[in-house]
């Protein structure tokens, strides 16, 4: 957990923060921290090569979102302005309105990696012949095919309705995390039949849909699980929170 | 009695692949359908020739980023402070694009845009 102890004008930060991306060459990171005085969660505009005790370290060897780099944070008595706290972010809520943003938008990228991949498989069945036919004439890869295209279009309906809830002011911190937990269970059963349409060259990175499948994986879990998300909205639908 | 394998030729060039099974980028008002349309061919020419490579050697393009920049959609859906604006649908099919060619750029934007502007923008003050 990372901290912030007011003391004068200045803010104390201590802790450390894994998988923040693009962290290994950014400039500026925005650091939540709890505030040991009123167990609030507070944000901090924190410059990361010119701060004291402001450390990154690479993640190394992920096999999956491998463009985008990812740093482990370290903040050891790091001392931050008050005014480089923002002062519309006072408790966790503040924090949330964030993340509901940011859900929002996963699961119409999660939706993206599934068009991504089964675009490549449709393409690769209509071209790979077996049999001397493609194997898109084949009814059990019509079936794959069709599930996919299902899955695809089950989630762009559900965030263009997303849209037009955030455009209607009625989008919700349950909807967002709906949304994002059905996009992502459906990209990963979407990107693994496409791998398998693929045959072996699914696993080799160079037909794209390797890429896709393993990308898939991070987009399921960052931003919080899909347990975390249906966490949420059970919450939403029982009127009871399961949150430990 | 062997079975005899009738040769199935398609008659007609088979259908390029379609993810747009129900019309969804119709929703979208002609200007930004515009700007996702210029998005899409960006990702198509730039982005997918080269994108395999970088994942493989776990590397990030930065030699794109002045092109991405040309794009415009820095703060999508965000007013003011030299934001793109736009809607939140636009700021979807956008980050949707992206990902259709590679994950990991969206949510490199992702971060850039949405978790560290988009908190100075939803928390900070003036
Ligand atoms: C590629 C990548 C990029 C990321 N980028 C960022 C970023 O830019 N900024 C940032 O702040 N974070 C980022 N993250 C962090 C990400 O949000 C977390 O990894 C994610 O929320 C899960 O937390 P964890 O890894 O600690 O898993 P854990 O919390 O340890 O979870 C492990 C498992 O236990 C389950 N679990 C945990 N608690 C419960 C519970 N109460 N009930 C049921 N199940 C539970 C989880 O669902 C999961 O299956 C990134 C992560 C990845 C992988």
């Amino acid at each position: 957990m990372t901290t912030a102890k007011r003391d004068g004008d200045t803010w104390i930060l201590n802790g450390e923060k894994r998988w923040i991306g693009n962290a290994p060459w950014c400039d500026v990171s925005i650091i939540w921290a709890r505030d040991v005085a009123d167990n609030q969660v507070k944000g901090f505009i924190v410059e990361n090569k010119t701060t004291p005790g402001f450390s990154v370290d690479k993640i190394e060897n992920k096999v999956a979102l491998k463009v985008v780099q990812n740093g482990h944070i370290t903040l050891k008595d790091v001392r931050v302005p008050e005014e480089n706290r923002l002062q519309g972010g006072n408790s966790f809520r503040d924090t949330a309105r964030v993340l509901k943003m940011t859900r929002y938008a996963v699961a119409w990228m999660s939706t993206g990696c599934a068009m991504g991949a089964y675009e490549a498989a449709l393409k690769y069945s209509q071209e790979r012949l077996q049999f001397g036919k493609p194997i898109a004439s084949f009814q059990l890869i019509q079936d794959l095919l069709a599930r996919m295209i299902e899955n695809i279009t089950a989630s762009q309906c559900l965030i263009v309705r997303q849209a037009q809830l955030h455009a209607e002011g009625k989008l919700s911190d349950a909807h967002a995390a709906l949304s994002k937990a059905f996009c992502t269970s459906k990209c990963r059963e979407t990107v693994a039949w496409a791998r398998e349409i693929l045959g072996g060259n699914g696993i080799v990175a160079d037909y794209k849909v390797a890429r896709f499948f393993n990308d898939c994986e991070a987009l399921y879990t960052y931003e919080g699980t899909f347990q975390m998300q249906n966490l949420i909205v059970g919450k939403a639908i029982t009127g009871l929170s399961a949150f430990l | 009695m062997p079975t005899v394998t009738k040769d199935v030729k398609p008659h007609k060039p088979l259908p390029a692949p379609n993810t747009d099974f129900y019309y969804l980028y119709e929703t979208l008002p002609a200007e930004e359908l515009a700007i996702v349309k210029r998005v899409r061919e960006f990702m198509e020419t730039k982005v997918e020739p080269v994108i395999t490579d970088y994942w493989v050697r776990d590397e990030f393009p930065f030699e794109l980023l002045p092109a991405v920049k040309e794009l415009g959609i820095g703060g999508v859906a965000m007013k003011g402070y030299g934001c793109a604006g736009g809607s939140l649908a636009l700021l979807g099919f956008i980050q949707m694009e992206i990902a259709r060619i590679d994950p990991s750029f969206s949510t490199f934007l992702g971060v850039h845009n949405g978790l560290a502007m988009g908190s100075i923008y939803i928390d900070g003050l003036d």
